[in-house]
């Protein structure tokens, strides 16, 4: 095969030159990723390898630690659990949802979805304490059964946070569900009623396989915006919260507030490596489904 | 009697009286008089005489001639409180105080910061101004230490913050404390610490205070996030930070080999030797206490023994209905607090003995949700025989509620310093990555020594130098003070405390062992799930499974 460049040239030198504006005008972000990413997360592998108070190499001795430690367990747990909660309930709903409305092409129900994305999360917070504290609306309602409950800082906590995860982000997902079947072209849908295929058939066998490969990117967008359901936690059942719900990134707050940087470091590193594993899985399984 | 006396003209005194009226005398006859607020603020040059409204809002503006108020100057709550009024020569009006010097603008009544207080000898709480003069853009005071037997005169330049700042020039050092909470201890050290070298900068961080303060938990976090880059400041006041993390990760250096050239409590040192190396001491110290009468003092070998006897104790320990679930667990806690809490445990058998003390006495007490009472724990209720029990904290001698305590114990029954324990204030600890740390020890040598300790800060505490305390001991006093209850009449006159008294106290402080160490989580964390059990929500076992769970893992992290 005869290559586009001389071989006197890289293909890199190749791909440089015939780019070199590209090149330039990606620098400026290149630069702000390494400076505000990749920087750091060197640091913070250096540091989890070192003993905070004598920076001197501590090999794995954080990473046991931390593994070891019953509060990175019991975070470790209910983070998972609640991922393996949310994301599939958030899937299901947002999945429904979006084949109807992607069915009625109804732009108002969609922008609706929508609507407790762009509620400010103080604005929630405030609502959720008005409903589901000790004297709150949901308390008054089932007083006779519940006699008095803290939602927030019970059992009930774990409940409370699927339903404000799933409330808030089921919008953004029926939306990148709506763009999928969108995506699907019309006349196989045609073809395949003339064929006889029902609508269950239609979706096991054109719909389901053509919206999977999106379904990898929703997951793993699921999969991040998860993790940013601390924030509510947080406003709402402050710094200690009921254990139901104490999750990886308050005792990432608590060591950085006691100054175990180490453990902090270790930590991060496993939830990352975690993360980037499931993540990658994930788009396996998915992208295996399409080609199967 | 007289407070003060500004001399207006050769012939022209106004004299302050200490009922809050200001006389004007002509010839050494009485020819006007006008009342106002502060009676130890009064000024005047000329024709006008200035001194703190009603309220003490703003200042009058008296016109010696007119024999009226020309002006009276509102001012904003920012400047309300600064103790003193001077005027100079050409009438122009300051306020002098730890706010620092501020002149006041005649035609624009506006206030403008002419000397900042923070490193001078105007935010020193042992010293006040006993005289000022300013002249073309100089300013001259002279201090004086409450018994006036020393002074000094500082010259400041309009603009500067420093004292005698025109003959010295800073030569680039820089030493940097950071607190949580203003101190008024540590801004008497820093001035007395600028005195000694007016060539070093010290700033001074009460972070709290700071506009725009966010909670502790994010201010500890942003001072951690300047640790871990190696910026932290050179001394630590460490009430409220979490000292134990600092001492675990070496941030904090060695004060032994300083202590031992001080004159420091030796069982204050003791307290927080850990491996013979001292990290952080207190600049002053707290006494919880427990003031009762005889019956009752007689039944408080232990608080368990205490708490069994409050359905009988008569009159109650508290009145009836008038505390709240909170208060009654805030006010036993640093009593059993350190017996409950260990390195990252709960000692369930002792939670479980406090709450069922806790639930006796509140039960006894019809304690309630929500109060807006004072609380009964006052020693004052115990006087007026309305109570049998009050608990409180012993924070010095200068505010008269330590010389009630004292004087009510006496006229009621007794009172007891449980197992040695004591509060601490001012925790001063040095980094070890400070660049200054020769300065930064030597600045907390100035914070325990005599001349910082021997002063009086309200609600301060009681000193750790042991000069400084001995000399409070052998002083004796005329001070005392009057209290009432308006309810039944009952009227008690009360004394400094004599000598067998200050004595007793004395001993008590050279017997103190142990810091009451409460970690605002872990009091918070109890407070909640403690009052749900005295509230009956939950079964004693439940609540103390619910707190040994939550501290727990809170310890654990």
């Amino acid at each position: 095969m005869k290559l586009p460049y001389r071989k006197s040239q890289t293909k890199w030198t190749y791909i440089f030159r015939n780019n070199t504006w590209g090149f330039w005008m990606l620098l400026p972000s290149i630069v702000g990723v390494a400076v505000f990413h990749v920087i750091p997360m060197a640091e913070m592998f250096k540091r989890s390898f070192a003993n905070n108070t004598t920076k001197a190499f501590a090999g794995f001795q954080n990473y046991i630690s931390v593994i070891g430690n019953p509060s990175f367990q019991l975070a470790v747990k209910n983070t998972i659990l609640f991922l393996g909660t949310c994301i599939p309930v958030l899937l299901f709903f947002s999945l429904l949802a979006a084949y109807f409305v992607s069915k009625k092409k109804d732009d108002i129900r969609k922008t609706v979805m929508l609507i407790p994305m762009a509620i400010p999360v103080a604005s929630i917070v405030l609502v959720w304490k008005l409903m589901f504290s000790r004297y709150g609306l949901l308390d008054k309602l089932t007083g006779g059964f519940a006699g008095g409950v803290d939602f927030l800082n019970s059992k009930w906590a774990f409940g409370v946070l699927v339903i404000t995860y799933v409330w808030r982000n089921i919008g953004y997902d029926v939306i990148l569900w709506a763009a999928a079947f969108n995506s699907i072209d019309r006349c196989i849908y045609e073809a395949a009623d003339m064929d006889g295929a029902d609508r269950f058939m239609q979706f096991r066998y054109i719909t389901w396989p053509c919206i999977l490969p999106y379904g990898s990117v929703i997951v793993i967008l699921s999969l991040l915006n998860a993790f940013k359901a601390f924030r509510e936690v947080y406003l709402i059942a402050g710094e200690y919260p009921d254990q139901s719900i104490y999750l990886i990134q308050h005792l990432f707050n608590h060591w950085l507030a006691d100054l175990k940087l180490e453990h902090l470091c270790a930590a991060a590193v496993l939830v990352m490596i975690v993360v980037s594993l499931s993540a990658l899985l994930f788009q396996k399984a998915l992208d295996k489904g399409v080609y199967s | 009697m007289v407070n003060k006396i500004a001399v207006l003209s050769k012939d022209t005194v106004a004299a302050m009286l200490s009922d809050g009226t200001c006389q004007i005398h002509r010839n050494g006859e009485l020819t006007d008089s006008f009342n106002g607020g502060e009676a130890y603020a009064l000024s005047g040059y000329g024709k006008y005489a200035a001194r703190y409204n009603d309220g003490n809002t703003g200042v009058y503006l008296y016109n010696v001639e007119q024999k009226n108020i020309e002006k009276e100057i509102l001012l904003t709550k920012q400047y309300q409180n600064v103790p003193q009024i001077f005027m100079n020569v050409e009438n122009r009006i300051f306020l002098v105080g730890d706010l620092g010097i501020i002149e006041i603008d005649r035609e624009s009544e506006k206030c403008v910061t002419v000397v900042a207080a923070e490193q001078t000898m105007l935010s020193n709480a042992a010293y006040f101004p006993l005289w000022f003069e300013e002249k073309d853009g100089t300013i001259y005071i002279l201090f004086t230490n409450r018994d006036q037997t020393s002074g000094r005169l500082v010259q400041y330049q309009q603009g500067d913050g420093k004292d005698n700042s025109s003959l010295v020039s800073t030569d680039g050092h820089q030493l940097t404390i950071y607190g949580l909470y203003d101190n008024e201890l540590i801004r008497t050290a820093v001035s007395e610490f600028g005195l000694k070298h007016p060539d070093i900068d010290i700033v001074y961080e009460a972070a709290e205070s700071a506009e725009g303060a966010v909670t502790e938990s994010d201010l500890v976090r942003t001072l951690n996030a300047r640790i871990a880059a190696g910026n932290g400041p050179d001394i630590f006041v460490l009430d409220g930070l979490p000292m134990d993390s600092y001492v675990d990760r070496g941030i904090l250096e060695d004060l032994s080999g300083m202590l031992s050239e001080t004159d420091v409590i030796p069982n204050i040192q003791t307290a927080y030797e850990s491996g013979g190396e001292i990290y952080a001491v207190p600049a002053r110290v707290g006494l919880p206490i427990i003031i009762g009468t005889q019956d009752v003092m007689n039944r408080s070998s232990s608080l368990s023994s205490l708490a069994d006897y409050a359905n009988q104790a008569e009159p109650p320990y508290f009145v009836e209905g008038s505390e709240s679930y909170e208060t009654v667990i805030e006010s036993f806690l640093p009593f059993y607090i350190n017996s409950i809490v260990n390195e990252n445990h709960i000692d369930q058998d002792s939670l479980r003995m406090f709450l069922e003390d806790m639930k006796k006495i509140s039960d006894s007490v019809n304690a309630v949700e929500i109060t807006d009472f004072d609380s009964s724990h006052s020693p004052r209720r115990l006087a007026y025989g309305q109570v049998s029990l009050a608990v409180c904290t012993m924070k010095g001698m200068i505010d008269d509620e330590a010389t009630e305590m004292i004087a009510f114990a006496k006229l009621k029954g007794n009172y007891a310093v449980y197992q040695n324990l004591f509060e601490p204030y001012g925790l001063l600890g040095v980094y070890k990555a400070s660049g200054q740390k020769e300065l930064a020890i030597e600045f907390v040598k100035t914070a325990l020594s005599y001349e910082v300790q021997e002063t009086e800060y309200r609600h301060g505490g009681f000193p750790v130098s042991l000069s400084a305390l001995e000399k409070w001991r052998d002083t004796d006093s005329d001070r005392g003070g009057a209290t009432g209850d308006p309810d039944t009449g009952i009227q008690i006159n009360y004394k400094w405390p004599d000598a067998a008294s200050r004595n007793r106290l004395y001993e008590e402080i050279l017997s103190l062992k142990t810091p009451v160490v409460c970690d605002q989580v872990v009091r918070q964390r109890l407070e909640v799930s403690a009052a749900a059990y005295l509230k009956g929500e939950v079964t004693l076992e439940t609540a103390v499974q619910e707190i040994a769970n939550e501290v727990d893992l809170y310890l654990q992290e």
